[in-house]
């Protein structure tokens, strides 16, 4: 994958870099608004990563340049906390996703990589598949199999989210915010336990299991280990 | 010289003098009638002279009369308002955190005025050691957290199975207190404006025990919310976060069976949330003491937590401009009642 990330803060910018690069992917820099606009607009990439207090031009100001030109990157906002008082207001002047620093790098990875695979499905899917996991959308119903899967609304939002986020890591923070709606670093394992209960009733009793722990990260549903 | 000067300059001697003056006022007038009654005058005139002496004396009288009503009503008045807008802003300064916040300073010559200013001074201290933790604090973690990583990355790399698991356990520990820590000492600082809005208490806390359920039901511990809906002016995730804790600490501490409950009450400005569990409690003497960092009972040692989730609680109410009260139960069981309060919110903001 090919990555920009435009912020000012050296330290940050030199942080994200190069993880990004450990982790096998491209990736171009800009320390400033007007560097990282032109670079967003001259060049390709398959996200952005930038932070919402810029130099020149701001976080927002190229987010609505690119967006007005019909450029729909995906982009991840940074930001401390306190640069915006509503959360939504970043996303919903169209940025694809939000984080506050100081934030983790497996975080921003495992957010970066959502983003770039989400684009390619699109939303009308009406069936969710692993393997042998089915998920009907529209009867909501959940096969493992031909054996029947009985999920709480809760399970089925958390399974539906990991299948659209298949072979992806997705951390805990990112469960919370999608599945519970609510942005916080969960210090207890209270995400562990509902993705033990949802293991008990999707891979319980077979051999070939489909959600997997990743160390330090958080989880992947995927065919394979 | 020196000594009028000081005595001048004291709000309390201002009163002192005040009265001085006019005391000594008094004493001019009883030495003119003296030197009326010795001159001759009342001998040779008498009922004339009298008269004319009653009307001065009751004249003078009145008039000294209003001099003191008025001069007092005025210096008190001045000196009081004065006192109650440094009462004002420090009671302000107190509740908000804000220390970039200053006392009026009126004049610049008497001891109000140079208590005013010596307390600025002091706040001023405050306000630059305040940024100098805070930006130590940040540095912290930036500084440690790619090092940390690293340190993450390199455990991972460890090819026995068993020492890798602990490692990165104690690894994760330790990263979890300084994350903690961290949020507190932000949170304290009051330096990140809250991202307010208005949230029904009672759909927080049955969101919270929506995502506790699990846990709960496997302890088999019964919870239930109970209550009025109650809008409040919050940082709805901050809120949420203390609000787990809460939770997690009720039945981490309760033993499997034993119920858990949540009432929310909304009575004029004050908007009052308990949280009951079924524990060992804590004796009356150490509930403050737990809401200190790192301060665990010793019997509570064995259960995991790192002695940081209600003071991360309290710093999240306080920054909201609410309280945080342990308490046993009143129905004379075993068991921690943990109370809180927030201000019921004034309108839409």
């Amino acid at each position: 994958m090919r990555y920009l990330v435009v912020e000012d803060d050296e330290k940050v910018l030199r942080y994200v870099e190069k993880g990004l690069r450990e982790a096998g992917h491209q990736v171009d820099t800009a320390a400033n608004g007007k560097d990282g606009l032109f670079l967003a607009t001259s060049e390709t990439y398959d996200a952005l990563v930038m932070d919402w207090m810029l130099p020149d031009i701001d976080g927002i100001g190229i987010l609505h340049a690119l967006r007005a030109s019909g450029n729909a990157v995906p982009i991840l906002m940074l930001s401390a906390r306190g640069e915006v008082t509503d959360r939504v207001k970043g996303l919903r002047s169209g940025a694809d996703d939000y984080l506050v620093k100081p934030f983790a790098f497996e975080e921003l990875l495992a957010r970066l990589e959502v983003l770039t695979l989400r684009r390619g499905s699109a939303d009308t899917q009406t069936t969710l598949q692993c393997r042998d996991l089915h998920m009907d959308l529209l009867s909501r119903r959940v096969n493992r199999g031909d054996q029947s899967i009985d999920l709480n609304p809760r399970e089925f939002a958390l399974l539906e989210y990991l299948l659209r986020n298949q072979n992806q890591v997705v951390t805990r923070t990112m469960l919370l915010e999608n599945v519970w709606d609510y942005h916080f670093d969960p210090q207890t394992n209270i995400i562990d336990v509902h993705i033990s209960r949802l293991r008990q009733k999707i891979d319980k009793d077979h051999d070939h299991a489909l959600i997997h722990t990743v160390r330090g990260a958080g989880y992947r549903l995927s065919e394979s280990s | 010289m020196t000594l009028l000067r000081k005595l001048l300059r004291s709000s309390s001697y201002q009163m002192g003098a005040l009265f001085a003056v006019l005391i000594l006022l008094g004493l001019l007038f009883a030495a003119h009638l003296f030197f009326v009654a010795f001159d001759g005058s009342l001998l040779r005139d008498p009922a004339t002279a009298l008269q004319r002496e009653l009307w001065l004396v009751g004249g003078a009288l009145v008039l000294v009369l209003l001099l003191i009503f008025a001069l007092s009503y005025g210096v008190t008045y001045y000196v009081a308002t004065r006192f109650e807008r440094m009462a004002e802003t420090t009671e302000r300064i107190i509740r908000t955190g804000n220390l970039a916040e200053r006392l009026p300073v009126d004049s610049s010559w008497d001891d109000l005025s140079k208590v005013s200013a010596l307390l600025n001074s002091m706040l001023e201290e405050l306000e630059l050691r305040v940024d100098g933790i805070k930006a130590v604090s940040d540095n912290i973690a930036h500084d440690l957290r790619t090092p940390l990583t690293r340190l993450r990355a390199s455990i991972e790399e460890q090819t026995d199975g068993a020492v890798r698991d602990q490692l990165l356990g104690e690894l994760d520990d330790t990263l979890a207190i300084f994350r903690s820590l961290l949020r507190i000492s932000a949170i304290e600082a009051g330096k990140q404006p809250l991202a307010l809005a208005e949230v029904d208490l009672r759909d927080l806390l049955r969101d919270a025990t929506e995502l506790y359920e699990p846990v709960l039901a496997e302890k088999n511990q019964p919870l239930s919310v109970a209550g009025d809906p109650c809008l409040v002016a919050a940082d709805r995730d901050l809120l949420f976060q203390g609000i787990v804790n809460l939770i997690d600490n009720a039945s981490k501490f309760t033993a499997p069976g034993g119920a858990i409950d949540v009432h929310v009450a909304c009575r004029g400005d004050t908007a009052t949330v308990t949280v009951c569990d079924e524990g060992p409690g804590i004796p009356e003497h150490r509930r403050a003491q737990v809401l200190e960092r790192f301060q665990r009972l010793d019997d509570s040692r064995s259960e995991p937590g790192n002695g940081l989730g209600l003071p991360l609680v309290a710093a999240i109410l306080r920054r909201h401009g609410g309280t945080l009260k342990l308490k046993g139960r009143n129905d004379g069981q075993t068991g921690l009642c943990v109370e809180f309060t927030l201000p019921v919110s004034a309108g839409v903001s």
